[in-house]
């Protein structure tokens, strides 16, 4: 197939802007490749010494390194501890890890109200070598049903039972209803999830596009890291990790639970 | 035996597919490029509306469903092109027939579009969606210039993701043959030049 401009108005980019656009983290698979060294960030020499340390250390956001950690130790020595641990312990990145996540923050319309709320979204084995993603968490103030009254003493008084129950058809009425998690068990567990999944499916909520998405990765031994895209036209851009956390295993577990 | 047969043949039919991955992605960049040379011929105002539709036209059969409701995934949609910029929180998403229709009516004199070269288009892994149907991710950068009066008038820089499916079916003589088809587009405006 013969696939060549049709017309003069269509021409490559610079040489300059070339080299920015290699620079640049392009896509989350080329993230994965050049966090697992199998590609390298230009400008840096795969067979000098450190260079895989290197490679790691430039998929961080430069900005990140301009702020002080506490005040005695910057963050860029903190990335390196990090990327030492990296090399170390021959961590890879793939696609079909179940150690990370995908964070959208979406802005939607509840009711024909503008709302935003997030949905954690992982990636699932369907068997065959393919893969699904699907939502694991929704999450948001929206999803609270935080009672209108908090400090009445509302209840189903103690003998309704008598009369049939007809307060039940008050507290669902226009006047009661904003009250309806008060009437139930303390410490009640509302799973947002759900809640989501009922607004969606009753026509209630919608979803008008994804604000900004965020991923964040469990795979490395005591750490945490989160990579979103910087769209910027600098040679360090495109996918890259803008936090890190030291945990330990126990708050990286409990991170997974909760998103699971 | 039939069995062992048929384990081989599925075998053989999925290393040759492995090894045509490399070719699959090449396709899609250039079916990419595709797009762009007639994106560019809609653009230009030294081409009649006629001609310019004639284009719109053919850039549509580029897409799945040619830009009409298709199925995948269970879900049904159309193609769809968002628009994001960072200079600005508006987030556009237009059905591709309406995002062409606006290129072919802007009003400049001349208008330049420069884009990645198709070789330098960044391709993500080839995902299967289901038998035979497989996706990836085309990446590239694209400039454009709109001039009045011989002056340039706007000017912008977008990075674009476009998604592209790619079915996999035997042609007669059994060997594999690849239909490349373009899905939905994020564009994002970096900045005006």
């Amino acid at each position: 197939m013969i696939l060549v401009c049709l017309d003069s108005n269509c021409q490559g980019i610079s040489d300059l802007d070339k080299e920015l656009y290699f620079s640049s983290v392009k896509q989350m698979d080329e993230f994965n490749r050049r966090f697992n060294c199998e590609e390298f960030t230009p400008g840096i020499d795969s067979s000098a010494e450190n260079s895989k340390l290197l490679n790691i250390i430039s998929l961080f956001d430069g900005n990140y390194f301009t702020v002080m950690d506490s005040g005695k130790d910057t963050l860029f020595r903190k990335a390196c501890d990090f990327a030492q641990t990296v090399v170390k312990e021959q961590v890879r990145l793939d696609y079909s890890d179940s150690l990370w996540f995908a964070q959208a923050q979406c802005k939607g319309k509840l009711n024909g109200k503008s709302v935003s709320f997030s949905l954690y979204l992982n990636v699932r084995h369907r068997g065959n070598g393919r893969y699904k993603w699907v939502i694991s968490k929704a999450e948001g103030k929206i999803f609270d049903l935080d009672p209108a009254d908090t400090t009445s003493n509302i209840m189903i008084t103690p003998n309704s039972h008598n009369v049939n129950f007809i307060v039940l058809s008050d507290i669902t009425s226009p006047l009661n209803c904003k009250n309806i998690t008060r009437f139930g068990q303390d410490n009640l567990d509302l799973d947002q999830t759900s809640i989501f999944n009922y607004l969606v499916y009753h026509g209630n909520l919608t979803i008008e596009y994804v604000e900004s998405l965020e991923f964040k990765f469990l795979q490395v031994p005591g750490y945490i890291f989160s990579v979103k895209e910087f769209v910027r036209d600098t040679f360090n851009s495109g996918w890259l990790i803008y936090n890190l956390e030291k945990v330990d295993n126990q708050a990286r577990l409990q991170l997974m639970d909760n998103k699971y | 035996m039939k069995k062992i047969l048929f384990i081989m043949f599925m075998l053989i039919s999925v290393c040759g597919l492995a090894q045509d991955v490399k070719q699959i992605q090449n396709r899609a960049a250039q079916k990419v490029g595709q797009m762009n040379s007639y994106i560019a011929q809609m653009y230009a105002k030294s081409n009649s509306l006629e001609n310019r539709r004639f284009y719109r036209d053919k850039a549509l059969n580029l897409f799945i469903g040619r830009g009409r409701n298709y199925t995948i995934g269970g879900i049904n949609k159309c193609v769809q092109m968002q628009v994001t910029s960072t200079n600005s929180s508006v987030v556009a998403t237009k059905p591709i027939r309406d995002y062409f229709e606006r290129i072919i009516n802007l009003r400049y004199d001349r208008i330049e579009v420069n884009s990645t070269d198709i070789i330098d288009m960044e391709v993500s892994a080839l995902r299967e969606v289901e038998d035979n149907l497989y996706e990836c991710t085309v990446y590239y950068v694209q400039e454009f210039r709109g001039y009045r009066d011989g002056r340039m008038v706007y000017g912008d820089r977008t990075k674009k993701n476009v998604q592209v499916y790619v079915k996999a079916e035997r042609d007669e003589e059994g060997a594999w043959e690849f239909i490349v088809m373009l899905g939905d587009t994020k564009a994002t405006a970096t900045e005006r030049i």
